[in-house]
C-alpha cells in the first residue's frame, strides 16, 4: 500500500518538476514534507480514487499519510 | 491617518512612505504588469492611478497577447509619464487615487476562449470599499492573486484605510497559521478552497475578526469548521467577478438581492443576471435585454423566492479553486502539439479544488512520453492553474450525432 502511494506521490512531484522520493512513512506530512499545494492535492485524490475507488479527501484533507492510509482501511 | 507598514512579503517590507518616495520618483510605469510580486504591482499600479495612466494588469504568467493592442505588447515595456504627478504626503496621494481617470483593465475567461478584458474606472472598483475609522487597524491577510479582481479589491480596502497586508497567496499552510499569528491578521478574504487547505482546526487564532468566502461555491460544513479556527470572526460569504466587482454580501452560504439592487440584479431561468449600469466594460459580455449574463446558477432555498445559493455555472467555464477555465483555451494549446489529433478538456469533480481539470487526448500515432510531453508544453503557453492535472490518451473522443465532440453541460 505504501509503496503504491508512493508511486502516486512520485508521479506528482515529477509532473511539478520535484525529483522522485526513494520512500515516504506514515508521519510524512502531505504539505509540509512533501510540498504538496492544493492542485498538487486535488492530483492526489483524483490518482488515489480512481487506484482504490475511495475519496479520502471527502470529507476533510489529509495531513499525512497516515490519515490516507486510514482511510483507505489499511 | 498613520501610516506605516503596507505590505509584507515574507523577510520583506515596504511602508507607506516607500510608496510615497517611489510614485514621487516615478517618471515611467509599467501599463501592462504582470503580479510579480505583491510590492511591485501594487507601487506600480499606484503610479498609474495616480497619474490617470491607463493600466491593464493579469497573472504572472498571462501571454503578453492578452493584454490587448492598445497597450505594448511586452509586459516588461515602460511607457513616459508626461508631467508626474508629486505629492506632499499619502494622504494627498490617497485622494489623488479616488480622483483619478485611469482605466484599469482586467482579465477573466471568457465564453469564446479567449481572455476577456474588462475595464474598470476607479469609481467601479471602489465601489465595495469601506472606508471608516473603525477599519484604521485591521491587518489583512493577501490570499489572492494580486492582480484578480478579488486581490484588486483588498489592496485598495488595504491602501484606503492605511493598512498593513501580509501576503498569503501561495504559502503553505503552517506559514499562512503562523503568519496570522505573528502578524496578528485580522480580515482574510479568499476562496473555499484556500480555507479547506487550512484545515483541520488544530488551535484557535483568535486574531481574525472577519473571514470572508468568494469565488466559488461554498457548502455550510465550511462555515462550522471555520468556526473553531477562526473563533472570533464574522464569517460572510460575498458574490463577486472580474465584471461587476463585489454584488452581493451574506452571512451564510445563502444570499438576497438587497432593496437598492433589485431593479438591477434578476435571477432568469435560474441565472443571476446583472444590469449593464452595474458592468464595467466588457466588450464580449452577452446580454439578455439589458442584463448581462453571469453564466452563475442559483437555486433557491427554503419555500420563498428570496433567498439562494450558488450552484455552479450554466456554460463551459470551469471553476477550479477560485479560477475560471475556459475548456476551448486549453484543448486550443494541447492541439497545437503536433502529435496531437484532437483534445476534450473537462472538469472532474474534486474535494480539494471543487474541480480538477482533467484533458482526453487522441494522438495520431503511439508516442512515448506523450503526456510528459503536453506537460511541459502547457506550462510554456498557460497560466499553472489551467493545466490539466489529470491526462488520458484515448482512441477517440466522444461525439455528437452530427459529429461534433461531445462536451458534457453540467454545472461544474
Amino acid at each position: 500500500m505504501l509503496k503504491e502511494l508512493l508511486d502516486i506521490i512520485n508521479s506528482i512531484r515529477k509532473n511539478s518538476g520535484k525529483q522522485p522520493l526513494e520512500n515516504i512513512s506514515e508521519t510524512t506530512n502531505l504539505r509540509e514534507d512533501l510540498g504538496f499545494d492544493s492542485f498538487d492535492l486535488a492530483e492526489l485524490e483524483v490518482n488515489i480514487e480512481d487506484r482504490f475507488g475511495i475519496d479520502v479527501f471527502e470529507k476533510d484533507i489529509p495531513i499525512s499519510v497516515s490519515d490516507i492510509l486510514k482511510k483507505l482501511g489499511r | 491617518m498613520k501610516f506605516g507598514k503596507l505590505i509584507i512579503d515574507g523577510e520583506t517590507c515596504a511602508t507607506y512612505s516607500d510608496l510615497l518616495e517611489f510614485v514621487n520618483s516615478a517618471v515611467s510605469y509599467r501599463p501592462a504588469m504582470p503580479a510579480e510580486s505583491p510590492i511591485s504591482f501594487i507601487f506600480n499600479l499606484v503610479t498609474a492611478i495616480a497619474n490617470s495612466c491607463s493600466v491593464a494588469v493579469s497573472d504572472a504568467l498571462s501571454s503578453p497577447s492578452q493584454f490587448g493592442p492598445a497597450l505594448p505588447n511586452s509586459a516588461a515595456a515602460s511607457r513616459r509619464i508626461n508631467n508626474p504627478a508629486r505629492f506632499k504626503n499619502t494622504d494627498e496621494l490617497l485622494r489623488a487615487l479616488k480622483l483619478s481617470k485611469s482605466k484599469i483593465a482586467l482579465f477573466t475567461s471568457g465564453s469564446s476562449g479567449k481572455a476577456k478584458r474588462v475595464e474598470h474606472s476607479m469609481g467601479t472598483l471602489l465601489r465595495g470599499l469601506k472606508e471608516s475609522e473603525a477599519h484604521s487597524n485591521d491587518v489583512w491577510g493577501l490570499a489572492y492573486e494580486p492582480s484578480h479582481m478579488a486581490g484588486v479589491q483588498v489592496l485598495f480596502q488595504v491602501l484606503f484605510n492605511g493598512n498593513a497586508a501580509v501576503n498569503l497567496f501561495g504559502k503553505n499552510r503552517k506559514f499562512i497559521l503562523g503568519a496570522i499569528d505573528a502578524h496578528k491578521i485580522s480580515h482574510i478574504s479568499a476562496t473555499p478552497t484556500f480555507y479547506r487547505l487550512l484545515l483541520p482546526a488544530d488551535k484557535p487564532h483568535p486574531s481574525v475578526t472577519r473571514a470572508t468566502l468568494g469565488g466559488e461555491a461554498s457548502i455550510p460544513a465550511l462555515y462550522l469548521q471555520m468556526r473553531k479556527l477562526f473563533p472570533n470572526a464574522k464569517i460572510t460569504n460575498i458574490y463577486a467577478s472580474t465584471e461587476f466587482g463585489t454584488l452581493l454580501v451574506s452571512d451564510g452560504s445563502a444570499f438576497r438581492i438587497p432593496q437598492n439592487l433589485k431593479k438591477l440584479i434578476r435571477i432568469k431561468n435560474g441565472e443571476l443576471q446583472v444590469h449593464r449600469s452595474l458592468c464595467g466594460s466588457a466588450l464580449q459580455c452577452r446580454f439578455d435585454e439589458e442584463f448581462a449574463i453571469t453564466g452563475d446558477m442559483v437555486e433557491f432555498t427554503g419555500s420563498g423566492k428570496e433567498e439562494f445559493h450558488f450552484v455552479g455555472r450554466s456554460c463551459n467555464i470551469i471553476n477550479i479553486g477560485g479560477f475560471n477555465v475556459n475548456p476551448e483555451e486549453v484543448e486550443e494549446a494541447i492541439a497545437l502539439e503536433p502529435f496531437v489529433r484532437a483534445a476534450l478538456v473537462y472538469g472532474r469533480k474534486n474535494s480539494v479544488l471543487g474541480n480538477v481539470l482533467c484533458a482526453d487526448v487522441v494522438l495520431d500515432s503511439p508516442l512515448q512520453n506523450a503526456e510528459e510531453k503536453l506537460r511541459k508544453s502547457l506550462a510554456q503557453r498557460l497560466q499553472q492553474y489551467k493545466i490539466p492535472r489529470k491526462f488520458n490518451i484515448v482512441e477517440k473522443l466522444p461525439t455528437s450525432s452530427t459529429c461534433k465532440i461531445k462536451r458534457q453541460r453540467t454545472y461544474c
